[in-house]
């Protein structure tokens, strides 16, 4: 009996043990040297740069121009009370464009991403795993292409697209979108299919499934998420482009968001509609960040390994 | 007899036997079907206009209703005596290289500190979001924000403090604005491609040098920076590529107001688009497609040099 | 050379409400190679990495010669240690590796390149100078690692199981190189390794440990002869301990029919009405099965010099218990008996024999505390 209660006694008496919040760091980990220190402010100052830069944008968009260049931080008051908080948008959308642009970018993009994609994976396949000579110096033919600049492309494009009708037409620039971008796509997506492993697609050669078969079956859902990554990348890139769009675009009717803006600034400068102008990047740049917060892991480690590869 | 003859296919697949052999040929066939659109595309809208513009930088030819004529090198000796051409060239070079350099001591920067920082995966999501945002509108915003009167944010807060307006838009320190802007809208690309490699480095190696007594900056030097040279080295072909056609981030930030920006404040890019729009006067093709070749010769050249310069042998971990 | 005490040091880890390491008291002496040993995820790598600085110390201090070093960054402390996988510099070569603490703490080059090639000489790798670890064999690469750790000429060496990446056999060969070249160079070193094969044979003295805190601490002879607790009784020694649950009578405790006398102590000492009888494989002597603990052999594992018989206890009572949860020879086999006898003695399998444990070879644990009963 008294060894049962020495033992029970004991338990009790050992203090119940409790891990600290946060474990201590190595020592010296934490010291501060000048570089770390540097490297530290500037890094903040960047981070919150970024954020301030948002808050203003978004701020921005729901002020008047006095508000926007007297009061750039602080929050907006004037539309609020006027009872008309997306006055700015509004106007954006209906009067300056907006609107049409939006719709047009959206089904620009992605007809063009999907067709894109489509294209690039085939190739891509063919070039990274059927084993034929000569693919490695093609691939590097095709990838030598993301270093060209769109400016050496754009007379000769436009001049013999004008021949035959496409250019001010959103066929055309769908066309332009989808070749220009596909070094870049093809280039990714090698590396993609070249990381799979072998044993799949033979397995599925030893069951007797033809090669069109074992692509469509067995390759393009493995490299589902390759796929997906590529089309993101590619969206991002097209939704922001200006430059093609600004050459093959005339038509205010045609003109996709970013040429839409930068037609815009001209005419918000001169009518001082600044508000309507930061709705106007707000409607632009609001998209690609919804995008992004909801992606963002896979749209980092997708320019990455197009990059790091 | 039959079996000694050579194979009638193509003479450079290599010879297949047996059933697998069969599928192989099989899954080679393919190869022309898969390739072909994606090749097509890409030769009618990339290579074969590259080429035109080429020979085109050899002809004058003012645009659409002239016809181009054969003049050698007339557009480039009269593009190299522009003062136009000269500016867009040297700016074009400043932000390649200033700017470059630049971008890549912050990036450098950024990997010693964000390896172990907490709150890293977060602060390197927001580096990062400069690359989602359309150049058009990082463009504008730097516009704005360097209004040369107190409407414009940077002179805001300077009169806050009591400075004086600067004109940070007027010749010589607007190609100082560019760069500011060029760098933080792509310092967070390449420094998620580096850090995307720092965080390949086994952390044993770090603690090693911790042991040593390594600095940071010693621990970069002899640890980050060799264990990602090969990155670098990618990250620098890149920057190349991506510096030489910036093209929309400066016209609008340069000709804020959306007026075609003063000559003064021209890359490369922006002197083919004027050229091949006649923003600027008369459209001038000939003297886009020198231009453009400029351009091309200039990244070739670059990025060759930068692939020599960096060749190293690869590490094996 | 100094010597090491760890006092009263625990660990945590973020997000981990037990202590990795738990108030582990242990004394180093100057000179002294102390092996660390225990299962997977005990601690072992975590006090280590206490000494070398690279975790903190959440409660107690960490001592190297007479100074408090607890919160002294790693270069500071004036240590060196060899890593489980080398951490040699791809990018470097040999020579660079070696030098590369030296070159750190700007150590003239003349001077450095000499002790490169000292400890180049002593570990054999002169030859490798040049090349760059990639094209180094496994064994060559620790002895990389181990140069780099020699030439800083530390006042202690510590080893984070540095031989697990090599074959069985280079394992054998490299571990007397790593013992005869600390007694040579007469070192402090803490030595790190799940495998008790190599704590036995390495170590001046042993530390076993388990979930963060230090089960025993003992020379190699004292941790197989006495071992404190029923979880070093089966860790230590291979094939491990047999261990036996019995009751205590007023006579004593019975094991297979025949019963062993408690000292007073021993009662004194006991905190239940239950003790583990413990006798090693060797421990036992053959007989026939009338005379001693009837079993019969199920297994003859012959090596030549020894042959172990693994048996089956004929009376129920004899049931080994299954104490070391890791141990593969237990899982193995959990309830026979091992017995080793000398090699090529003519024992098949279904053969029935008795066991007499030899005089001075019980151990008996209490089956409560688990505790070793004194003597
Ligand atoms: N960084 C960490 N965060 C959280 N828990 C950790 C961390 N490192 C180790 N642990 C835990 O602490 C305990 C001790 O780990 P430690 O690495 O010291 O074990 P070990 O004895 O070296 O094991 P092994 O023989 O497998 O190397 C383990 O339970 C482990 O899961
Ligand atoms: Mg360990």
């Amino acid at each position: 009996m008294t060894v049962v209660e020495t033992q029970a006694t004991a338990a009790a008496a050992v203090p119940v043990r409790k891990a600290p919040r946060k474990p201590k760091a190595a020592p010296g980990s934490r010291k501060l040297s000048p570089l770390r220190l540097l490297g530290l402010i500037v890094v903040w100052l960047f981070t919150a740069f970024n954020i301030l830069l948002l808050y203003w944008l978004i701020a921005g968009s729901f002020k008047v121009p006095a508000e926007i260049f007297r009061e750039p931080f602080q929050l907006p008051v004037i539309l609020f009370q006027r009872g008309t908080p997306f006055a700015n948008y509004i106007y954006a959308w209906n009067n300056a464009g907006f609107g049409d642009a939006f719709l047009v970018t959206v089904l620009l993009v992605a007809a063009a991403t999907v067709t894109i994609v489509a294209v690039s994976a085939p190739a891509a396949y063919a070039l990274s795993r059927l084993g034929v000579r000569g693919s490695g110096a093609m691939t590097n033919f095709v990838a030598i292409g993301m270093g060209v600049p769109f400016q050496t492309v754009i007379i000769p494009l436009f001049v013999s697209m004008a021949k035959i009708h496409l250019t001010d037409n959103l066929f055309g620039l769908y066309l332009v979108y989808v070749a220009l971008s596909l070094p870049f796509t093809v280039f990714l997506l090698t590396g993609f299919f070249r990381s799979l492993p072998d044993e799949l697609e033979e397995a599925a050669a030893i069951d007797g499934a033809s090669p069109v078969r074992t692509f469509r079956s067995v390759m393009l859902p493995l490299a589902r998420g390759g796929l997906i990554t590529a089309m993101i990348i590619n969206a991002i890139g097209l939704w922001n482009e200006t430059l093609l769009a600004l050459v093959f675009l005339q038509t205010n009717a045609h003109f996709t968001l970013a040429r839409a803006l930068f037609s815009f600034y001209n005419a918000a400068v001169y009518q001082s509609q600044y508000g309507g102008l930061i709705a106007g990047v707000a409607i632009i740049v609001l998209p690609m960040l919804v995008l992004y917060l909801v992606l963002a892991r896979r749209i980092i480690t997708g320019l990455t390994l197009g990059a790091g590869k | 007899m039959a079996t000694l003859a050579p194979p009638v296919t193509r003479g450079t697949t290599p010879r297949v036997t047996g059933a697998s052999g069969g599928h192989l040929m099989r899954k080679k066939r393919l190869f022309w079907p898969f390739v072909l659109p994606a090749l097509a595309l890409y030769v009618i809208f990339l290579v074969l206009p590259t080429v035109a513009t080429v020979v085109l930088s050899f002809t004058k030819w003012a645009g659409a209703g002239d016809t181009p004529a054969f003049n050698g090198f007339t557009q480039y000796s009269q593009m190299w005596a522009s003062d136009n051409f000269q500016s867009a060239f040297q700016n074009t070079l400043l932000l390649l290289f200033v700017g470059g350099i630049g971008t890549f001591l912050l990036a450098f920067l950024f990997t010693m500190v964000l390896r172990d920082m907490r709150g890293g995966r977060l602060v390197r999501a927001i580096l990062f979001f400069p690359n989602i945002v359309a150049p058009v509108a990082i463009g504008m915003f730097f516009g704005l924000m360097f209004m040369p009167d107190k409407r414009g944010l940077a002179n805001f807060v300077l009169d806050k403090f009591g400075v004086e307006a600067v004109p940070f838009l007027a010749q010589g320190s607007i190609v100082w604005v560019v760069m500011g802007a060029i760098m933080w809208a792509s310092a967070g690309f390449y420094i998620t491609i580096l850090m995307a490699a720092v965080d390949r480095i086994p952390p044993y190696l770090y603690e090693d040098s911790d042991m040593a007594g390594a600095s940071p900056w010693q621990k970069f030097w002899n640890v980050t920076l060799p264990m990602t040279w090969d990155v670098v080295g990618i990250a620098g072909v890149l920057w190349t590529i991506n510096a030489i056609k910036i093209f929309e981030l400066v016209f609008v930030l340069a000709g804020s107001g959306g007026y075609a920006p003063p000559p003064f404040s021209w890359t490369l890019g922006i002197y083919v688009f004027d050229r091949s729009v006649g923003a600027n006067g008369t459209p001038n093709f000939g003297a886009a497609c020198a231009c453009a070749v400029m351009m091309i010769l200039l990244v070739s050249v670059l990025v060759v040099l930068l692939r020599r310069l960096m060749r190293r042998d690869a590490i094996q971990f | 050379m100094a010597s090491v005490s760890f006092k009263g040091t625990t660990r945590f880890y973020a997000g981990v409400d037990r202590p990795a390491v738990d108030g582990l008291d242990l004394e180093v002496e100057d000179g002294e190679f102390l092996v660390l040993v225990g299962p997977s995820g005990c601690g072992k790598s975590t006090t280590l990495r206490m000494l070398a600085g690279l975790e903190g110390v959440d409660e107690g201090a960490v001592w190297i010669g007479d100074r408090d070093v607890t919160n002294l960054p790693p270069k500071n402390r004036d240590i060196a240690m060899v890593f489980q996988n080398y951490a040699l510099y791809p990018h470097m070569t040999v020579a660079d590796n070696i030098g590369f603490h030296l070159k750190i703490s700007k150590v003239p080059k003349a001077e450095r390149a000499k002790r490169i090639q000292e400890a180049a000489e002593l570990l054999d790798l002169t030859e490798y100078l040049d090349r760059k670890p990639a094209k180094l064999s496994g064994g060559q690469r620790q002895r990389v690692a181990m140069g780099r750790a020699i030439v800083r000429q530390p006042q202690v060496f510590l080893m984070d199981e540095p031989l697990s990446n090599l074959d069985a056999k280079l394992r054998v060969q490299t571990r007397t190189q790593i013992a005869s070249l600390q007694r040579r160079l007469g070192i402090t070193t803490i030595y790190v390794t799940h495998d008790q094969t190599e704590a036995m044979t390495m170590g001046d003295r042993v530390a076993v440990l388990k979930d963060g805190i230090l089960q025993q601490c003992d020379t190699p002879v004292g941790l197989f002869g006495k071992p404190a607790n029923l979880f070093v009784a089966g860790f230590i020694g291979s094939p491990a301990m047999n261990l036996i649950p019995s009751a205590v009578t007023a006579e004593g405790v019975s094991l297979g029919g025949r019963t062993i006398g408690l000292t007073p102590a021993q009662r004194e000492a006991l905190t239940g009405s239950d003790v583990v009888i413990g006798v090693r494989p060797e421990g036992w002597e053959t007989t026939s099965p009338e005379n001693g603990i009837p079993v019969m052999v199920e297994v003859v594992e012959e090596l030549g010099s020894d042959q172990y018989l693994y048996c089956t206890a004929q009376d129920e009572s004899v049931e080994q218990v299954a104490h070391v949860e890791e141990s593969a020879e237990e899982r193995e086999a959990p309830h026979t008996i091992t017995v080793r006898t000398p090699g090529m003695a003519p024992w098949q399998r279904g053969e029935k024999l008795g066991l007499i444990p030899k005089p001075g070879s019980v151990h008996l644990f209490d089956a409560a505390s688990g505790e070793r009963l004194p003597d």
